[in-house]
């Protein structure tokens, strides 16, 4: 909390603050919660009067004002966009699919293709919804490569310009992570660089990857880490409307089910938790999704996806001609 | 919103200090002097300059424009540089197609695969082809290899980097290249050993320890494109009563090393042993999966099992970000990795030939492997 300084209110002088200092009352925050009769016995030459004046200023001044629902509501529906993922079966389940102001995690074991679906999705918001995106690289996973051959099968578009729009930095320790959320906040406020006032999605692949090195053992520091990162995500995404899409590790829960990794106290920090698996169909590139945790959605709504050359995204239809052209080079089937 | 103190590098203790003091945010430590700020938390003035540094310093950076290194690239960048990296081939072109041209640089590929079945083969391989000069396609560089379980040999390593060199002087020949005729006398059994620098690790102390100075090391010798451990679960499967230490090590570990890859432009290859796991798919049968725990399987970009079937070698792709899942079939000879079919002189029907056994086999081999996630 703020420190008392002279100046937040008329009767909060030089002489009340000293006298105040001294007995020990440093804080807006330990103002508020000492019991007034004691503060004044402690510091005899303030007014009761002046103290309960005081309180009442700093109370105003630090509370939260109330809004009324329906003009909340308003809010939301001015500020909220829904980004859709690509791919029609994912966006059905979604409702839509990836609202802004609020936190997506896929969850999923190694290879279940949770980096296909963001690289997929940064894809789609680039090029089709013509939005910026940030890319967060934890793990070295993310390929430009295959961005392009994503972008190349889902619209047929050889120009790799559109990749412009996808802003990628690479982060190997939460330091990093929370100076570019911050800066990232900063850039938006100011408004003057074009890529941050039109930046729609941010995807962080992965966070377990950074995070989890500072879990475990003895540590405690971690702990605050998490919660730092996880408050500068949820600020991020409510204050500036963007969508943020993060993954995380699976554990084994009680019952040898799946369960997100990063702990009990991150289980919590997600709006939307999507479960990645492979299938046992004899489609060795289906995966099935389903939702763990939605505050829109029923719990268990589930569906399968097919990854293919053109990540999670709808094929482009070329002509035969194009495609035996590109036969050679490509390194996924169609 | 300023940002909060918590979210700065500061130890721990003086966060506390700071927030029982008032200050909680960047704002309030604005126009603040370091005398001040030491009276007012009663901490030494030294504690008092360093947190001054680490806040302000961070804050002049978001104003001015950051260096390159720090800045937000796009995503077209990242593909241009991408097509200026190279692989390390493998001397198997059916296992170079799989991985997409072969090894990449800056990723963290693993090689899990039973006793036998030819990881630390391939590590050595590596470890040569790594040097194949410039003139021939391959990368001149260096190579570090890290070995835990003391499976390193050096009389194999001389045998395979004879063949390597046999290989490139018949090329060299053949096309009658003045260039690559020149770079023959550069590329001899001698300097290949020279230019690999081995460790030999006892314990994850020591592993913990090497991942930490190698980036001083790599500094130190700029041509090393390749670090090699073989293999990252002796030192963690064996006398480790500690799990969730174990868990934060690895994770830890994981990182430098991809952070080593990507700052240094260096492949990471990681051999990883399998373990058995009871089954859970449903089948009650025990199959063997990469140790080291599903946890681990996230630190490496790409990973490759190796398996025996019906006497042959297999390599399946079993993760990548870029690349389809495949099988494809090498053999270790004499000379170290190669393809199944003799190679012969035309290199697009050898090529052809492995790509095509590699397809019909992929499937066979899919159907009768249990998937192992």
């Amino acid at each position: 909390m703020a420190p008392l300084k002279v100046g937040l209110c008329p009767a909060l002088t030089v002489e009340v603050l000293n006298s105040l200092l001294n007995a020990g009352v440093r804080t807006v925050s330990e103002f508020v919660c000492m019991d007034l009769e004691l503060m004044m016995t402690k510091c005899g030459c303030v007014s009761y009067k002046d103290l309960v004046a005081i309180r009442k200023v700093l109370l105003v001044q630090y509370s939260a004002f109330p809004v009324g629902g329906s003009s909340w509501y308003e809010e939301i529906l001015s500020t909220t966009a829904i980004l859709s993922t690509g791919n029609s079966r994912l966006d059905d389940m979604l409702d839509g699919g990836i609202f802004t102001g609020a936190l997506t995690e896929l969850i999923g074991a190694p290879g279940s293709g949770k980096t296909q679906i963001c690289m997929s999705l940064a894809v789609h918001a680039a090029s089709r919804l013509e939005q910026n995106v940030l890319y967060v690289d934890t793990t070295g996973d993310c390929s430009g490569q295959r961005l392009q051959d994503i972008l190349y099968y889902s619209t047929g578009d050889r120009e790799s310009s559109t990749l412009s729009r996808i802003g990628f930095r690479r982060i190997f320790d939460p330091w990093q992570l929370l100076d570019l959320l911050q800066k990232t906040k900063a850039a938006i406020s100011k408004q003057s660089d074009l890529f941050y006032s039109q930046l729609k999605l941010l995807i962080v692949d992965s966070v377990a990857a950074v995070i989890s090195p500072t879990l475990g053992g003895q540590q405690t520091e971690g702990h605050a880490i998490l919660l730092n990162i996880s408050r500068q995500l949820k600020v991020l995404s409510s204050e500036h409307a963007i969508a943020v899409l993060m993954t995380n590790n699976v554990v084994q829960g009680e019952l040898s089910e799946p369960w997100p990794g990063l702990g009990r106290s991150w289980q919590h920090i997600p709006d939307t938790r999507l479960l990645v698996q492979g299938t046992d169909s004899p489609e060795p590139q289906d995966r099935h999704i389903s939702v763990m945790k939605s505050p829109r959605l029923p719990r268990g709504l589930s569906t399968t996806l097919r990854l293919s050359a053109a990540g999670i995204l709808d094929l482009h239809t070329h002509t035969s001609h194009e495609t035996q052209g590109q036969a050679g080079q490509s390194t996924w089937k169609t | 919103m300023s940002r909060h103190v918590g979210s700065y590098p500061l130890p721990p203790y003086l966060k506390t200090k700071l927030l029982a003091g008032g200050f909680s945010t960047v704002e309030d430590l604005e126009d603040l002097k370091p005398v001040e700020l030491s009276k007012e938390l009663k901490i030494s003035p030294e504690e008092a300059l360093e947190i001054l540094r680490v806040v302000q310093g961070v804050q002049n950076d978001a104003s001015s424009p950051s260096s390159s290194d720090e800045a937000v690239k796009t995503a077209l960048d990242l593909l241009q540089e991408e097509r200026h990296q190279g692989c390390i081939i493998t001397f198997c072109s059916a296992l170079d197609e799989l991985l997409g041209g072969g090894v990449p640089l800056t990723k963290i590929t693993e090689f899990c695969g039973a006793p036998g079945v030819g990881k630390t083969q391939m590590g050595m391989q590596l470890a040569i082809d790594v040097q194949i000069p410039c003139v021939f396609g391959g990368l001149g560089g260096e190579a570090v290899y890290v070995d835990t379980e003391g499976s390193f040999m050096v009389h194999r390593l001389e045998d395979m980097a004879k063949a390597a060199v046999e290989h490139c002087r018949h090329i060299a020949t053949v096309e009658n290249n003045r260039e690559q005729l020149e770079a023959m006398s550069d590329f001899t059994v001698e300097h290949i050993l020279s230019r690999i620098h081995f460790y030999r690790v006892h314990d994850w102390v020591e592993l913990v320890a090497l991942i930490n100075i190698l980036p001083e090391f790599l500094q130190q010798h700029p041509k090393i494109r390749l670090v090699v451990m073989d293999s990252i679960a002796f030192p963690f499967r064996h006398d480790f009563e500690d799990l969730s230490l174990r868990t934060r090590l690895l994770n830890g570990l994981a990182q430098n090393c991809i952070r080593l890859a990507d700052s240094h432009k260096a492949a990471v290859v990681l051999v990883n042993q399998m373990t058995t796991k009871m089954g859970h798919s449903g089948d009650g049968q025990a199959h063997l999966v990469p140790a080291l725990g599903e946890s681990w399987g996230h630190a490496s970009t790409i990973r490759v099992l190796l398996f025996w079937e019906a006497g042959y070698r297999y390599a399946r792709l079993y993760k990548s970000p870029t690349r389809e899942e495949a099988t494809v079939p090498y053999q270790v000879t004499m000379a170290g990795i190669r393809d199944v079919c003799i190679p012969n002189s035309t290199q697009d029907v050898t090529s052809d030939m492995s790509q095509e056994e590699g397809t019909s086999h992929g499937d066979h081999s899919q159907r009768k492997r249990p998937r192992v996630s």
